[in-house]
């Protein structure tokens, strides 16, 4: 008989901590990793609206695939401009993104108090749901789909 | 230019892959997998990252080198821009007051 430890569901008791443990609070903790964050984002979003050269993904550049999270930015700029169309043809994940990036931005402009209670709540609803780590998991297999069932179109797409 | 500017993406874009691979290493192992993966969908974050945790880890070469392999590619594509603008519309770089021209009407168009 195995030990606990290596038993299937040994091993799945890891392997839920590891769903559950909180992503989003764990960033939003540091204030200056949340300040670079949101100036970053905010850089991005002003060059790829501007049409000038944003930040290049290294996958893309080298191999010539996209990766998971190419098209992101185009499509986070059509969303706020209220094309949803475009947006989720380029990328389906862009509001989940954008409310993300939301809370990275609240949290590095609300004053100490009130930036703890966020960090608690939202720490407290990763850590039950396990919605981060899910909606990580759900992007992968959505970028695999696109990649391994419609890969000219999605390649295509990317490079615009 | 478009030649040279594809030359620097993709010295610059190959250069970022090895310098965020490892910083992966490093991170993986620091942050656990979903982090891993958040940096590997989002590699501005892992480049955020490597930045705030390059003495820690002593990385501050491959950070410096990644933030240069980041400054060529964005240059290259930009000289790849111009080199396709220069094509399609007979553009003479050394006519500078055109390109004064074209930036006003890109910018015009942006707001």
């Amino acid at each position: 008989m195995l030990p606990h430890s290596l038993s299937p569901l040994g091993m799945a008791v890891p392997l839920k901590n590891e769903l559950y443990t909180p992503i989003l609070a764990s960033i939003v903790q540091n204030r200056l990793a949340s300040l670079m964050i949101t100036s970053a984002a905010g850089l991005q979003a002003g060059l790829v609206s501007l049409g000038l050269p944003g930040w290049p993904c290294p996958f893309l550049h080298t191999v010539g695939l996209p990766c998971p999270g190419c098209g992101l930015s185009r499509a986070i700029i059509a969303l706020v401009q209220g094309d949803w169309r475009t947006s989720l043809t380029l990328h389906a994940f862009a509001p989940l993104f954008i409310l993300a990036l939301a809370l990275v931005v609240w949290a590095t402009i609300l004053p100490q108090k009130q930036r703890i209670w966020l960090i608690g709540q939202l720490e407290i609803v990763e850590r039950r749901t396990g919605i981060t780590a899910i909606l990580l998991i759900g992007l992968v297999f959505y970028w695999l789909v696109r990649l391994l069932i419609f890969p000219e179109a999605f390649i295509n797409l990317i490079k615009g | 230019m478009a030649a040279l500017g594809s030359i620097l993406s993709v010295v610059g874009g190959i250069g970022s892959l090895i310098c965020l691979i490892m910083v992966l290493i490093k991170m993986f192992p620091a942050e656990g997998p979903l982090k891993g993966i958040l940096a590997i969908i989002c590699t501005l974050y892992a480049f955020i990252w490597g930045w705030m945790n390059a003495s820690r880890f002593n990385m501050q070469n491959v950070m410096y080198a990644w933030t240069g392999c980041i400054v060529l590619a964005v240059i290259g594509g930009a000289l790849s821009g111009m080199g396709a603008q220069s094509a399609l519309e007979g553009f003479n770089s050394s006519n500078l007051p055109q390109l004064a021209l074209m930036v006003a009407h890109v910018a015009d168009l942006a707001f």
